[in-house]
């Protein structure tokens, strides 16, 4: 599997390549067949998630100023310049406190819950493509797998909201599965349309398809089919206005109440980490991942996942929160409807070959 | 042969491991802590599956039994009521049955894999896009069971509606 070509004049195209392949002549001399491939493999995983625990703190910087901004205040501008070690000072206020057990708490899914909700955000990084050549693995079923994954933090929150002994919390956790496994099958149909258009769930492959024409401009099914992911991606989430899971003016905090110190905060990076993954598979399924001119691969797709993110912040800051039955009508009546519909249109278009751009495996 | 090596390391680990979680399952005291303990017992399955280089069962495995059906076990679990305990009532009689039939049970189950004759694969196509030919078959050879299958689950959800309904 050798990475797609960069251009020779891109500089920065693919900037780890030379590294890994240094890494496995070393390795390959020293060590036995499959080893050193699996060892640069967890040397890439280690990376990555250096690099998502560093990307979340920039995630919540943004998100308190751009709130702040939007509420006409200013979000916190105090520690480090423009309040850019915000984020340093809240893990670390995190980390010293004490992680409190109570006393009717069934111990041991407790402490596993935040382990079950984080671990698969985390997971998903290994399939997202940077740039060319730029995955951790380049699975054949990303997709598949991506929203595998996504279906598997559900029980780490039903987890926490009963091993918690505490009847808010039951309610968030209840209504927290409710809300995900109703928003997932939206979700799920809205990511078979870039699927359909590119002819294959491995996501190298869907970035390697919009090289013509970003899915998003595949008229009329790219738009909306965006639409309703990032809907169905915000309330999987669990980000305002669908975060009633944590809803802190109706039940405390909801599922998360009991948890504290280090507990909450691997929650809280699991939020984060969860909303860049649904930022990063909108940019990769339907904004052409890493494509773009001129600039270095990987710039480009940061550009476009912080874009999105910001649409994210944006939504938060400006819409209030849905109530719950509401939440439920949009996802069956709404989103489900107007997801089969999106798909319908898909496979009549490509099996006329209408689309634009002349996509569709 | 490193690979080898890998390979039934990887298949006895979670072998084990999916044991832990059936046995677990059964000898849990609270319900809800066997429900977890299925879960680790089919995410187990998965991870063999994905060993055997059957990626997208791996995946659905996943997706459907632990993302879909579990959530919905474990609701279950959660809405029914916690207090009642069963009455520990039961016999040295039972007990004794009991043991006899989950034996018989074990021996027939292993006699009839001892003595069959499994096919062995020489090679593991693991390059094989496994979703192009599952589909590709669901929809060409099988696709009476897949009708019939799905005509299922569209009886079972209006089954739930109907008694679901408020009147």
């Amino acid at each position: 599997m050798s990475p797609p070509d960069c251009p020779s004049w891109l500089f920065l195209c693919n900037p780890f390549e030379p590294l890994r392949q240094l890494l496995l002549a070393i390795f390959g001399a020293l060590l036995p067949e499959p080893l050193p491939a699996i060892i640069v493999t967890v040397l890439a995983i280690t990376m990555v998630t250096t690099l998502i625990a560093m990307i979340v703190m920039s995630q919540v910087w943004a998100e308190r100023r751009i709130v702040g901004f939007m509420q006409g205040r200013l979000g916190p501008n105090r520690v480090g310049p423009a309040g850019l070690l915000q984020a340093v000072a809240d893990a670390v206020k995190l980390l010293t406190k004490e992680v409190i057990i109570p006393s009717l708490a069934d111990r041991l899914p407790f402490m596993l819950a935040p382990l079950v909700v984080l671990v698969p955000s985390l997971l998903a990084w290994v399939a997202i493509p940077w740039g060319p050549g730029l995955a951790i693995a380049d699975l054949n079923i990303g997709v598949l797998y991506i929203l595998a994954l996504g279906a598997l933090p559900t029980i780490g929150i039903l987890m926490a909201g009963w091993a918690s002994g505490n009847k808010y919390s039951l309610l968030g956790g209840m209504r927290a599965a409710a809300q995900l496994i109703s928003y997932e099958i939206p979700m799920v149909i809205t990511m078979m349309v870039p699927v359909l258009l590119a002819g294959t769930m491995s996501l190298r492959g869907i970035v390697e398809e919009q090289s013509d024409l970003w899915f998003v401009l595949a008229l009329p099914v790219g738009p909306i089919a965006l639409l309703l992911f990032l809907i169905a991606g915000i309330a999987e989430v669990n980000r305002s206005p669908f975060d009633l899971p944590e809803a802190e003016s109706e039940i405390v905090a909801g599922f998360h109440t009991e948890y504290s110190g280090m507990a909450f905060a691997l929650f809280f990076l699991a939020e984060y980490a969860n909303s860049f993954a649904v930022s990063a598979m909108a940019t990769v399924l339907f904004l052409g991942g890493w494509l773009g001119p001129i600039f270095p691969p990987f710039i480009w797709f940061f550009l476009k996942t912080y874009c999105i993110f910001f649409v994210m912040v944006w939504v938060r800051g400006t819409l209030p929160r849905v109530r719950y039955d509401q939440l439920m009508h949009v996802a069956w009546k709404v989103a489900l409807p107007a997801a089969l519909a999106v798909v319908g249109v898909a496979a009549v278009q490509i099996s006329l070959s209408l689309i634009p751009g002349g996509a569709g495996g | 042969m490193t690979t080898d090596l890998l390979v039934a390391g990887g298949f006895y680990t979670f072998a084990v491991v999916a044991l832990v979680g059936a046995v677990g399952l059964i000898l849990a005291r609270d319900i809800f802590h066997s429900a977890l303990f299925l879960v680790l017992a089919l995410a187990s399955v998965a991870a063999v599956y994905v060993i055997l280089g059957a990626d997208f069962l791996g995946a659905v495995q996943v997706l459907i039994y632990v993302g879909a059906i579990m959530v919905l076990i474990i609701f279950g679990v959660m809405l029914t009521p916690q207090q009642v305990n069963l009455p520990d009532a039961r016999g040295p009689g039972q007990v004794i049955a009991g043991s006899v039939l989950a034996l018989a049970l074990f021996v027939t189950a292993a006699a009839v894999i001892l003595a069959s004759d499994w096919p062995h694969s020489t090679s593991t196509p693991t390059d094989v896009a496994t979703t192009e030919v599952i589909g590709r078959n669901l929809f060409n050879a099988y696709v009476l069971p897949f009708e019939i299958a799905s005509l299922l689950l569209l009886v079972a959800m209006i089954g739930a509606i109907v008694i679901a309904r408020e009147e």
